[in-house]
């Protein structure tokens, strides 16, 4: 029962069943620790429950996208039966309760396997369709790298659109860091910096940049606050809240409970919407599309040969590394699940192309995407410094939400604060979604 | 109902029995039937332990003061929780709760989930609990070999 424990604290040899508080400790943040990974591994999962048994004490925990909360132990080998009846009370209720009481609820509004999200602020032109989206299956789900649970979900419009509009759209779903929450403006940097570039307007020389394309960046086009609307109630949705990793500790006036110690707490969704249809690059159909993707995103294109690379071509045709020394945005996240692969429909065999015999099918359009750990570089400092040094230092909070990059993201900012204060007014408890409206076009 | 099962089931403080493996859920269900047949009827004032003859199928099971790692002891404790679900699944659907705790009593409560030892298995490749409370699979499904994260329903150790 207890047996990964040794992974963590116990060394061979040492008892694992008899009841000790360091062990319990360890018990439970391994299970609170599996029960976050169960959790993001499932649609409709709302919570996780996990329990423990160290000895006599049974123990509880729940964790959810708040925190996590631990239950006191019920001794089992303590006197009378009010012990052991919470014990069968909560084995029970696991057992034999309703899915949405252990956490398995099919309509919850974010990893639920439909829910409607609303865009009320969208344009009432081409892009009117995005007022109201649906969101219908999650695509991937990039927590491996990051541990911040980014997914990219596959969403439609609500309502019949014209057939102009495009059938699908892909939302990506994470929770903000500080610079995470200006994505939709770090991109858009990047792209007009581009287009700068490709008019001779930012005193690169264009033979230079020939390689480069616009589909290396999403284009941002609007950026809204996003509203999750309950399919069942009909309300806004409450999502306030960021946990991911947990440790224990004892109270201090009562060392059998056990506290787990919540971080990230009351955090606000971020959504972008992207007019693609993207999976991450571990889906590639072939190695060769693979390094494919690889040089695209990262150079642009993939003909070039090597060997005609000189130092300063290399530097300046490397997409991301435009970003940073021309645009002056470093990518900073630079992982398998940020380099995508574009689909022309969400169907089965878009997603896995079948081959010919021995030939491959075709490398699909690779995007770099996916701009959340971003950061603008500081004027004074060099980009191999900057390179250097950890995200958490090159990211700085100046302003607590919203200030992670700066001078730059200033305008954002206030825009930001003031429209998420507007809604805010009259629902001082409720926490809205921020989101912002991305579509990438070719 | 407590008593009865904490009768049956614990041997010591820390040391309980389980139904051995030869032991169909189907007669784990009918003993507790028994078992609760013998609780008292509604207004008699009879008191005292009820105790079934389910002793004769137990075998010693987890042991949690152990001095070293029992045998099986995670298959164990994962058959340990699944006999306390039977045993409140079917007190819960009985004539007992039908009578004293009429807002309880559930006729078409679904049966418990399955508690398994995932204790030498990995899940989706990666990691492994020890014990998983499996998601009610569907009717005409057979459970896997090696399940999938979304099939667990909750995780124990």
């Amino acid at each position: 029962m207890v047996g990964r424990i040794a992974y963590y604290a116990i060394t061979e040899g040492e008892v694992k069943y008899a009841s000790k508080p360091e062990l319990q400790k360890s018990a439970l943040r391994y299970v609170t620790d599996q029960t976050w990974f169960m959790m993001i591994h499932s649609y409709s999962r709302r919570f996780s429950l996990g329990l423990t048994q160290c000895g006599p004490d049974f123990t509880l925990c729940l964790t959810d996208r708040g925190g996590n909360c631990t239950t006191e132990s019920a001794n089992l080998s303590g006197p009378g039966h009010a012990h052991i009846h919470r014990f069968i009370q909560a084995l029970s209720h696991i057992t034999l309760a309703p899915d949405e009481e252990i956490g398995d609820d099919h309509f919850f509004q974010t990893f639920g396997g439909s829910f409607q999200m609303k865009f009320p602020n969208a344009p009432n032109n081409d892009h009117r369709y995005l007022k109201d989206l649906t969101i219908v299956s999650r695509l991937f789900h990039a927590f491996a790298f990051t541990g911040k649970g980014t997914q990219i979900l596959l969403a439609k419009p609500a309502e019949p659109v014209e057939t102009t509009f495009p059938t699908h759209v892909v939302v990506k779903d994470s929770w903000p860091t500080p610079a995470e929450t200006h994505e939709a403006y770090l991109i858009k940097h990047v792209r007009e910096c581009l287009r700068l570039a490709k008019d001779n307007q930012f005193g690169v020389t264009v033979a230079e940049l020939k390689h480069l394309t616009l589909q290396s960046f999403p284009d941002v086009l609007l950026e809204y606050f996003c509203e999750s609307v309950n399919p069942n109630t009909g309300e806004l949705s409450h999502e306030a809240t960021n946990v991911r990793r947990s440790c224990g500790l004892t109270e201090q006036t009562n060392p059998k409970v056990i506290k787990l110690l919540e971080t990230f707490q009351r955090r606000l969704r971020y959504r972008i919407v992207f007019k693609d249809i993207v999976i991450d690059s571990t889906w590639f159909a072939s190695r060769r599309e693979y390094f494919t993707c690889l040089l695209r995103t990262l150079e642009g294109k993939d003909s070039r040969p090597y060997i005609s690379w000189t130092v300063e071509a290399h530097i300046i045709c490397l997409a991301h590394q435009f970003a940073a020394i021309d645009a002056q945005i470093l990518h900073g996240d630079v992982t398998p699940f940020n380099q995508w692969l574009v689909m022309k429909n969400a169907t089965v065999e878009e997603a896995v192309p079948e081959w010919t015999g021995n030939q491959p099918p075709t490398p699909r359009q690779a995007q770099l995407g996916d701009f959340g750990l971003a950061f603008k570089l500081s004027e004074n400092r060099t980009f191999i410094q900057r390179l250097s040094e950890a995200p958490a230092t090159t990211t700085p909070i100046r302003d607590g939400d919203g200030g992670g990059t700066g001078g730059l993201m200033k305008p954002a900012n206030d825009k930001i604060r003031k429209a998420r204060d507007e809604k805010l007014k009259d629902k001082p408890l409720l926490a809205m979604d921020r989101s912002v409206i991305i579509c990438a076009y070719y | 109902m407590v008593a009865a099962l904490d009768d049956t089931l614990n041997v010591s403080e820390m040391e309980w029995c389980i139904p051995s493996d030869d032991v169909s859920y189907d007669v784990i269900i009918t003993k507790v039937q028994e078992t609760l047949a013998k609780l008292p009827k509604p207004g008699t004032t009879k008191h005292g332990t009820v105790h079934s003859d389910f002793r004769s199928l137990v075998i010693p099971g987890p042991n949690f003061a152990s001095k070293s790692p029992p045998m099986q002891h995670e298959g164990n404790v994962a058959r340990f929780y699944t006999t306390i679900s039977l045993a409140v699944w079917v007190f819960l659907r009985s004539d007992y709760v039908k009578t004293h705790f009429p807002r309880s009593y559930d006729p078409n409560l679904a049966a418990p989930r399955e508690v398994i030892s995932l204790a030498k298995d990995y899940v989706s490749g990666q990691r492994k609990p020890d014990i998983a409370v499996m998601h009610r699979p569907p009717p005409d499904s057979n459970l896997p070999l090696k399940p999938r994260w979304p099939q667990i329903a909750c995780i124990g150790m």
